[in-house]
C-alpha cells in the first residue's frame, strides 16, 4: 500500500453558489489551499425534498444545470490545486455545510460575505449567521470583490482582552507559519493602556496549545516577520477603522460570546472589520483547539 | 496531482453517488402527506370561489356532482403517476406529451398547464384581498371597509402587491415550516366543521334563511337539468379537486414512495370529500338556491360564498372562517406560484421558449426569470379580467376548470400513447397505463368540448360578456360571446399565436430536435426513461 505523510489530506468546505458570491468564496479558498497543500471542496446545498420545493433535488433540469456548476466551479480552482465537488441537500444551508464538514473532517469552511442589499448595515445573511453560531471549525467570510491572488501577504491575528484570544493567537502563528508570511497581533482598544502588552500576547499564546506552540509564538514574534499593532479609538468601531490593511490580508477574530437569543454571534469588532476593510476574516470558535493540537507536531 | 484525478472523475458528476447520498431524506408519511394534499387543495378557498359557481351550473345537483366529479381526475392521476415515474420532469404535462404527441400538442399541454396556474393564481390573490377587507372590517367592526374591494384601483394594487409578495417567496425558495403547514390546515379544518356544525344548528332550530329539505335527488347525478349542465359541473369539481396531485406524485420526499403517496391521496380526497358534501348540504339546505338574499343561487352570492354566509350562520365566529380563508388563499398562492415557474423552466430549457426562461437561481436553486413572467401574468390577467367583468372571480374559476380540463385530459392520452407498447403486459398495466388514463382522458376532453361549446351563449357563469351591446334587467348579456369562452379558448388560441412566433424564432424544439418523441419500450414501472 502507498504510504503518503499526510494520510487523511486536510480539507477546506467552500459553501458555492455559482454567482459572484460562490467566486469569491471559492477564490478565497484557493488562495489559502495553495499555500497550505489542503484540498478544496466545492459543496453545493440543496433544499431537502418536499413538496414545497422550488425544484425538486433530483430533477432533472436542476442535475443538469448543477452538473455544469459543478464544472465550471473546478475550471475557475487554479491549476495545481486539488479540487472535488460535493452536492448534499439538507434543511437549509448552513446546516448542510456543517454536515459536509463533518463528513469531510474539514477544517475551514469558506463562504461569502457579501451584505445583502436590503439589510447592508445591520446583517451578515442568515447562513453566515447561523454558521457562525454552531461551527466548531473556522468560517472564513470571503469580502465582496475579492480575487485570487496566489498568495496572503500577512496574517493578522484580532485579539482583545476576552477570552478565546490564545485560539485566535495560536491559529493565526501556525498559519502565518504554514503560509511562510509575516504575521502581526492586531488589538484595537478604546482606552490607551499599553504597558505589557507583548508580555501578555506572549503569555496567551502559551497557554494555548501547549509549550510547543507557545515556544514558537515566542520564536515568531522574536524576529521581524512578526509585528504589533495597537491602534487606538475614542470607541472600538473607530479604533477597527484606523487599522491598516494589506491587500489581500487574511485577519483571524475570535467569535464572541452568544449574543442574547444568539443574534449576533461575531463581535463589534468583526462586524465593524467586515465593512471597513479588504480583507478576508476568519472566525475562530472560541475553544477551537482539538484540530490544531492534532497537527502540531 | 490529485487535481487532475478529482477534475476527470468530477466531470461526469452524477456518477459519483457517494457525493450525492445526502440527496434524498424521506419523510413525509401517510398522515403527513395528507395534510400536504389538504393544504395544496386550500378547502376553505376552494369553497368559497368554487361552490358558488358550481350551484350556478347544476343546482341542488352538487353533493352528485361532487361524488362523481373526482372520478375523471382521479383516473388521469393515475397515468400522471405513471408518467412521472417513468419521466420525472418539472416539465410535466409538456414534457410528458411532447414525448408522446410530439412538440406542438406538447407546447398547447404545457400552454394550458401555465395559464389553468395563472388564472388560479389570480384569483388566488383576489380571494386573499377579499377576505383581508371582510377581516378587517370584522376586527375593526365598521362593515364599510368590507366594501373596499370593490374599488377596482384599489383592489388591483393590493392584488398585484400579495401576488409578487407570494413570487418573491417563493423564488427565495423560502418555505413554511412543516409545523405552519398543518397548523393552516387544521384551522380551515375547525373553521369548515364550525360552519358546518353552525348551519346544522340553525336548521334544527328553524333559523334557516330559506330551508330546503335535504332529498336523495342531491346526490343524483341524473336529476341534472342537462349532460352540459353536468359537465360543466364536473370541470368545476376539477377545479376544486385541484392540487390533489401533489400527493399522488410526491417521490423523494415520501416515506415509502411505493405506498405512502397512494395512501396518502386516499387519505386526502377522504376528508375533502367529507368535507365539500357536508358543506355543501349545510349550505344547500340552510340557503336554498333561490336567486335572492342569501340564496346560494343569487348571483351576488356566488363568487365568494362564505363572504356573504358566513356571518349569518356562524355570527361572530365568522372572523374564523375569514382568517382561514385569507391564510389558506395566501399560503396556497405561494405554493401555487411553484407550478407555472417550473413549467417554464422545462419550457425555457428545453426551447420551446425563450433560453431565460431555464434560468435557474444560483442561490436558491429556483426558477428565476419563469417566477417573475408567471407573476407578472396573473398581475395583468387579473387586472384585465377586473376591468372586464364585475364576476371577475366566478368567471374565472370557470374558465379555470376549462383549461385544466384541457390539458389533465392530454396527459392523460399521453400517459396512455406513451405507454401503449407495454400497455397489455400486466393487469396492473392495463389498469393504470392503458384503461384508467384512457377513460380519464377522454372524458375530461369532452367536458372540455361541451362546456366550451356552451360557454359561447353570454348568459353563461356570471352572464358577461364581450362585444355585448344588449343586457336584461338583470345585466346579464344578450348578445355578444360569452366571456367565459372568450376566457378559456381565447387563451388556448393564444396559445397557438405565441407557439407559432416562438417556433419561427427558436425551430429546433419544434422539429423535435430537443425532446425525441419515444414511448416507454421495457415493462420496468420503476426505472426511469433513458435520457433525452
Amino acid at each position: 500500500m502507498l504510504t503518503r505523510d499526510n494520510a487523511t489530506p486536510r480539507r477546506i468546505i467552500v459553501g458555492y453558489t455559482a454567482d459572484e458570491r460562490g467566486f469569491e468564496s471559492l477564490a478565497l479558498a484557493a488562495t489559502i489551499a495553495s499555500g497550505t497543500d489542503a484540498e478544496i471542496v466545492v459543496t453545493f446545498v440543496l433544499q431537502e425534498a418536499s413538496p414545497y420545493t422550488p425544484l425538486q433535488s433530483g430533477d432533472p433540469i436542476l442535475q443538469e444545470r448543477l452538473a455544469e456548476w459543478e464544472r465550471a466551479a473546478l475550471e475557475r480552482v487554479p491549476e495545481g490545486i486539488p479540487a472535488t465537488t460535493h452536492v448534499r441537500s439538507a434543511a437549509n444551508r448552513a446546516e448542510g455545510l456543517l454536515d459536509a464538514a463533518a463528513e469531510h473532517a474539514a477544517e475551514l469552511i469558506v463562504i461569502g460575505a457579501r451584505r445583502s442589499a436590503l439589510l447592508q448595515q445591520f446583517a451578515l445573511g442568515r447562513t453566515a449567521n447561523a454558521l457562525l453560531h454552531s461551527s466548531s471549525v473556522p468560517v472564513a467570510l470571503a469580502p465582496a470583490g475579492y480575487r485570487f491572488n496566489g498568495s496572503v501577504p500577512r496574517v493578522t491575528a484580532v485579539y482583545g482582552t476576552r477570552p478565546g484570544a490564545e485560539a485566535v493567537i495560536g491559529t493565526a502563528v501556525e498559519l502565518a507559519d504554514e503560509l511562510d508570511v509575516p504575521m502581526r497581533l492586531l488589538s484595537l482598544l478604546a482606552s490607551d493602556t499599553r504597558s505589557g502588552l507583548s508580555d501578555q500576547l506572549i503569555a496567551e499564546a502559551e497557554r494555548f496549545g501547549g509549550d510547543a506552540l507557545g515556544n514558537r509564538a515566542g520564536r515568531v514574534l522574536g524576529t521581524d516577520t512578526a509585528s504589533i499593532d495597537i491602534v487606538e479609538g475614542g470607541d472600538l468601531d473607530e479604533a477597527a477603522d484606523r487599522a491598516t490593511w494589506l491587500d489581500g490580508e487574511l485577519a483571524l477574530i475570535g467569535s464572541s460570546r452568544l449574543a442574547p437569543r444568539g443574534r449576533v454571534f461575531i463581535g463589534r469588532v468583526a462586524q465593524r472589520l467586515l465593512r471597513s476593510t479588504s480583507a478576508a476574516l476568519i472566525v475562530i470558535p472560541r475553544d477551537y483547539r482539538a484540530a490544531t493540537n492534532e497537527r502540531t507536531r | 496531482m490529485s487535481s487532475a484525478t478529482s477534475r476527470t472523475k468530477e466531470a461526469t458528476p452524477q456518477s459519483s453517488d457517494l457525493s450525492r447520498k445526502g440527496l434524498s431524506v424521506a419523510k413525509v408519511g401517510v398522515i403527513g402527506g395528507a395534510f400536504v394534499g389538504i393544504s395544496c387543495i386550500a378547502p376553505a378557498y376552494t369553497l368559497t370561489s368554487g361552490l358558488g359557481p358550481t350551484v350556478s351550473a347544476v343546482g341542488l345537483q352538487v353533493p352528485a356532482v361532487l361524488l362523481i366529479g373526482f372520478i375523471p381526475m382521479l383516473l388521469v392521476l393515475f397515468g400522471y403517476r405513471e408518467l412521472n415515474r417513468a419521466m420525472p420532469d418539472s416539465g410535466t404535462s409538456f414534457t410528458w406529451a411532447t414525448r408522446a404527441f410530439g412538440p406542438w400538442i406538447g407546447w398547447m399541454a404545457g400552454w394550458g398547464l401555465i395559464s389553468a396556474t395563472i388564472l388560479v393564481l389570480s384569483n388566488l390573490a383576489a380571494v386573499a384581498v377579499d377576505f383581508l377587507f371582510i377581516l378587517t372590517a370584522q376586527i375593526s367592526g365598521n362593515p364599510d371597509i368590507a366594501g373596499l374591494t370593490r374599488v377596482v384601483w384599489l383592489n388591483i394594487l393590493i392584488t398585484a402587491i400579495f401576488t409578487l409578495l407570494a413570487a418573491w417567496i417563493s423564488y427565495r425558495g423560502i418555505e413554511a415550516t412543516q409545523r405552519v403547514q398543518t397548523g393552516l390546515v387544521v384551522f380551515q379544518l375547525i373553521a369548515l366543521v364550525w360552519f358546518i356544525v353552525a348551519a346544522f344548528v340553525q336548521i334544527g332550530s328553524g333559523n334557516a334563511y330559506d330551508f330546503e329539505p335535504i332529498t336523495a335527488e342531491w346526490f343524483n347525478p341524473l336529476a341534472a337539468e342537462s349532460f352540459g349542465a353536468l359537465a360543466a359541473g364536473v370541470s368545476l369539481c376539477i377545479f376544486l379537486f385541484w392540487g390533489w396531485d401533489t400527493v399522488i406524485t410526491m417521490n423523494e420526499e415520501a416515506k415509502d414512495p411505493k405506498r405512502t403517496p397512494g395512501r396518502a391521496a386516499i387519505l386526502t380526497i377522504v376528508v375533502i370529500m367529507a368535507l365539500y358534501v357536508l358543506v355543501t348540504v349545510a349550505t344547500l339546505s340552510y340557503a336554498g338556491i333561490g336567486t335572492e338574499g342569501l340564496g346560494a343561487g343569487n348571483p351576488e352570492n356566488q363568487e365568494s360564498i362564505f363572504a356573504i354566509l358566513s356571518e349569518p350562520i356562524m355570527g361572530p365566529f365568522a372572523i374564523l372562517m375569514s382568517i382561514a380563508i385569507l391564510s389558506s388563499s395566501a399560503a396556497s398562492l405561494q405554493s401555487t406560484m411553484l407550478s407555472p415557474s417550473r413549467t417554464l423552466l422545462a419550457m425555457g430549457h428545453y426551447g420551446a421558449l425563450p433560453k431565460s426562461f431555464g434560468r435557474i437561481s444560483p442561490r436558491f436553486k429556483s426558477p428565476s426569470v419563469a417566477t417573475i413572467w408567471s407573476a407578472a401574468a396573473a398581475v395583468v390577467f387579473y387586472a384585465i379580467m377586473r376591468v372586464l367583468s364585475e364576476n371577475a372571480l366566478w368567471d374565472t374559476i370557470t374558465a379555470l376548470g376549462l383549461m385544466i380540463c384541457f390539458y389533465y385530459g392530454v396527459t392523460g392520452l399521453a400517459a396512455v400513447w406513451y405507454f401503449r407498447k407495454t400497455a397489455f403486459a400486466s393487469a396492473r398495466n392495463i389498469v393504470f397505463r392503458f384503461v384508467f388514463p384512457l377513460l380519464g382522458g377522454l372524458s375530461l376532453l369532452t367536458m372540455f368540448v361541451t362546456t366550451a361549446i356552451e360557454s359561447i351563449d353570454p348568459s353563461y357563469g356570471s352572464g358577461s360578456a364581450v362585444f355585448a351591446t344588449s343586457f336584461d334587467a338583470d345585466g346579464v348579456a344578450q348578445n355578444g360571446i360569452g366571456l367565459v369562452f372568450v376566457t378559456g379558448v381565447g387563451v388556448l388560441l393564444l396559445g397557438i399565436i405565441v407557439m407559432l412566433v416562438v417556433a419561427r424564432r427558436n425551430p429546433a424544439f419544434f422539429k423535435g430536435e430537443v425532446i425525441g418523441i419515444s414511448s416507454a419500450e421495457r415493462d420496468a414501472s420503476e426505472e426511469p426513461a433513458a435520457g433525452r
